[in-house]
């Protein structure tokens, strides 16, 4: 059979490449900020676009869709058509890829600065860049598709099996979670409401970081590695079965992010139970790239690509078993909504996914511009600011963690909670959270270092856009294999395997939790919000309360003592989106509003607070939100989302989105009236004045004499 | 057609019997893998882990 030539294009995924660096700069400093923000609230400098609540989403979304996201897209565009003896399907559609890619990036950052949110973690994007997301990543998918189809290797490699779980798991995920409904042209409300909500959140969640942050770098591993090292991977049975156990098992553990809320016990359990099961692939991959190493060692020693390499796949190992650890419901008693949690994560983002893709940085720049390194011991350099960036940085906030939740949970003789005061508990941490940002500033300093010396790369070098290659053409011979070597045979059943693969776990979390009503018992006393309370919430969501104010009490002793009664899943049924937080920066606001309650503050408190947080407690770190004073509330949008709230089954009456401003006046007037008479000059129809009418309602529905009924 | 599926999950007794069904369906699948994972010959599995490893990519190691 005669031998074709071909060319593989590198321009594609160079873009990739300088646009990870570019962004992976981004997200760091916009995260060191935000961390600096923690320590001095007035880093914010009352400007309503960068307060922490902003500027939080805009860190991880950053980190994640834009930094790691391109880094995974240059991943697959340099590999994929080596790997497959075939130039990519089509320069137009990876053209789109990138232009577009980069679009939703920048339309994240305007947007979510803006504070046009859907206020849920990782999918905050409002809907028409949702749209352009699901667009953008079916071409993307077309494209991968379309190369494998072409290709002239039979068998697919083990890296392609991880790129091909990746597209069809992130375009479920992202479309079932983000199906919403518009009121205008940025904003909605999603479809689900509280429980059915968080669930449905929380699987997207969670598999955002197994299959956005984790498979497409297993398979940028299984190339890279291999590559670098100039070895066969360790192991081809350890991935067949890493693979398909890790694919099919990720997807069940999103509940795990719900331990101890009103979710389910059922649904906990299998959260639970599945993540432990996941020690086992994750650890399998860990495995397999470690090993890949033998008989290279000595290349490790020398080489700031392997290195980095090492402890990126050293993180991996470390953080997925962290993971399951942190899914027991004894240890997610301690560690959820502290900074554990954010060490965590980070141990992640930094350790696996940052090393991951500086090593690939590293070594896909000579070969782009064939030269060498500009700076060989700069990249050691980097090395070591990015292992003692990310140590400096984790370790403060693993002493946090245990520090908040030791505080949070401790009782005096007397059997009274020994810190009453919420904000004790964060003076504490204070040090650890000052240090952590010198481990951003490390890390930070590490990728600037990266992008002068890659620039310097470049520049002593000449791009090579095209490289030539030869293969046998695709041969349609039939000879006898095993039924896995089969399968790498066949891309698109291959693809349709993963599919049933990841989509088992959700179908059998969901229909239950959406069509078995007594999941979430319903409470007679919930009634849906007054029109001022929900433009109130939408404020709530668009300032990113959420990013630090967790809404779920749960039902330990130590948070029935400080918030009030535990939460129930009846109450939030409507709650679109809902709002239970994932972290405690601030208190629980839950039960907020409770005139009887723990935490209970007068309608003139709140209004100090919002406007300057300082002037109620010297010590807070909340940033001030003056602004909410002096901007009118937009009454206008009321009776649309009146009529939204309906559509999703809230129990207005008929006709009540006409009556709604008026009730919106009189009880705005009321609030500003009770303002006024305390001594504070505000106008009815300001931002804080809806603000303030959501506080005091949050926790009411069932204060007193409530009853649960399963209907 | 979700009514039916409800009343079906609220009502159906067997449920309970399918779930455990599912469990062992699957336990057999994951072992029927294992086993023929672990019976894949030698020779062939130093052949099919290897990347495709052709283009001279170690002209510029750094």
């Amino acid at each position: 059979m005669a031998i074709e030539k071909f060319t593989y294009d590198n321009k594609i995924a160079k873009y990739f490449a300088n646009a990870t660096i570019v962004w992976g700069v981004v997200a760091f400093l916009v995260g060191l900020i935000a961390a600096l923000e923690l320590i001095f609230p007035a880093f914010s400098l009352n400007l309503q676009y960068i307060t922490f609540g902003r500027l939080r989403p805009l860190h991880t979304n950053a980190a994640i869709f834009a930094f790691v996201g391109n880094g995974i897209f240059a991943a697959i565009y340099y590999s994929t058509p080596r790997l497959l003896k075939t130039p990519m399907f089509s320069k137009t559609l990876s053209l789109i890829n990138f232009w577009g890619w980069q679009l939703i990036i920048v339309l994240a950052a305007v947007t979510l600065l803006a504070g046009f949110t859907t206020g849920k973690e990782y999918a905050e994007l409002e809907w028409p860049v949702d749209i352009l997301i699901a667009i953008v990543w079916v071409i993307f998918g077309w494209n991968l598709i379309g190369t494998m189809l072409q290709r002239r290797t039979k068998h697919i490699y083990v890296a392609i099996w991880f790129y091909i779980a990746t597209f069809v798991t992130v375009a479920v995920l992202h479309i079932v979670n983000s199906i919403e409904l518009p009121v205008s042209i940025l904003k909605s409300y999603p479809v689900y409401a509280g429980v059915q909500d968080a669930l449905v959140q929380w699987w997207y969640g969670h598999n955002a970081v197994a299959f956005f942050l984790t498979t497409p770098v297993l398979g940028l591993m299984y190339y890279f590695i291999p590559k670098a090292a100039n070895r066969p991977v360790y192991s081809y049975k350890l991935s067949i079965i890493h693979f398909w156990s890790l694919i099919f098992l990720y997807i069940w553990a999103g509940p795990h992010h719900l331990l101890y809320s009103s979710t389910p016990d059922w649904a906990q359990a299998l959260g639970v139970v599945f993540s432990i099961a996941l020690i086992a692939p994750s650890w399998g991959g860990m495995i397999n790239g470690l090993l890949t190493l033998r008989g290279a060692w000595d290349k490790v020693r020398e080489d700031p690509v392997l290195k980095m390499f090492v402890v990126g796949v050293t993180a991996y190992g470390m953080s997925t078993f962290e993971g399951p650890l942190l899914s027991l419901k004894s240890v997610n008693a301690i560690s959820h909504f502290t900074d554990w949690t954010i060490a965590h994560v980070h141990i992640g983002t930094l350790g696996w996914n940052g090393m991951l893709m500086f090593g690939m940085l590293y070594w896909l720049y000579p070969r782009f511009y064939k030269v060498k390194l500009y700076s060989k011991s700069w990249a050691n350099t980097h090395f070591w600011l990015a292992t003692l960036g990310m140590l400096f940085f984790a370790i403060p906030l693993y002493f946090a963690g245990f520090t908040q939740a030791l505080m949070w949970k401790e009782f005096t003789a007397e059997g009274y909670l020994k810190y009453p005061n919420f904000l004790d508990t964060y003076l504490q941490i204070r040090p650890m959270h000052m240090f952590r940002a010198v481990g951003g500033v490390l890390y930070l300093t590490g990728a600037i270092l990266m992008v002068i010396n890659l620039i310097r790369t470049a520049q002593s070098g000449k791009f090579a856009r095209f490289e030539e290659d030869e293969a046998m053409a695709l041969e349609a011979k039939t000879v006898k294999e095993g039924w896995h070597r089969r399968l790498e045979g066949k891309p698109v059943m291959f693809t349709i395997f993963a599919l049933i693969a990841i989509l088992i776990g959700g179908i059998v979390e969901f229909v239950p939790m959406f069509l078995i009503k007594s999941n979430i018992p319903t409470i007679a006393s919930v009634k849906p919000y007054s029109p001022l309370e929900l433009q109130g919430r939408d404020i709530y969501i668009r300032e990113g309360c959420y990013n630090c104010h967790s809404q779920m009490i749960r039902p330990f002793r130590s948070e029935v003592e400080r918030y009030g009664e535990y939460s129930k899943a009846g109450e939030n049924v409507y709650d679109h989106p809902f709002q239970w937080g994932s972290r405690r920066t601030g208190p629980d606001l839950a039960r907020e509003g409770v005139k009887t309650g723990k935490i209970y503050k007068p309608d003139s408190w709140h209004y100090e607070h919002f406007v300057n947080p300082q002037k109620t407690n010297i010590q807070s770190i909340m940033p001030p939100y003056p602004w909410l004073a002096r901007q009118d509330l937009n009454i206008e949008s009321t009776p649309k989302k009146i009529r939204a709230m309906q559509s999703l089954g809230v129990p207005y009456p008929e006709g009540y989105d006409q009556q709604a401003i008026a009730d919106l006046k009189a009880q705005a007037a009321q609030i500003a009236g009770g303002l006024r008479s305390a001594g504070i000059e505000v106008a009815d129809q300001t931002e804080i004045i809806a603000l303030i009418a959501y506080m005091q309602r949050l926790g009411t529905d069932i204060s007193s004499g409530s009853q649960m009924v399963n209907k | 057609m979700s009514k039916i599926i409800a009343r079906i999950l609220e009502n159906v007794s067997w449920l309970d019997e399918l779930s455990a069904i599912l469990m062992v369906f699957f336990l057999v699948l994951f072992i029927i893998i294992i086993v023929g994972v672990l019976r894949m010959r030698k020779e062939k599995v130093e052949e099919y882990k290897r990347i495709p490893l052709n283009e001279n990519d170690q002209d510029h190691v750094i």
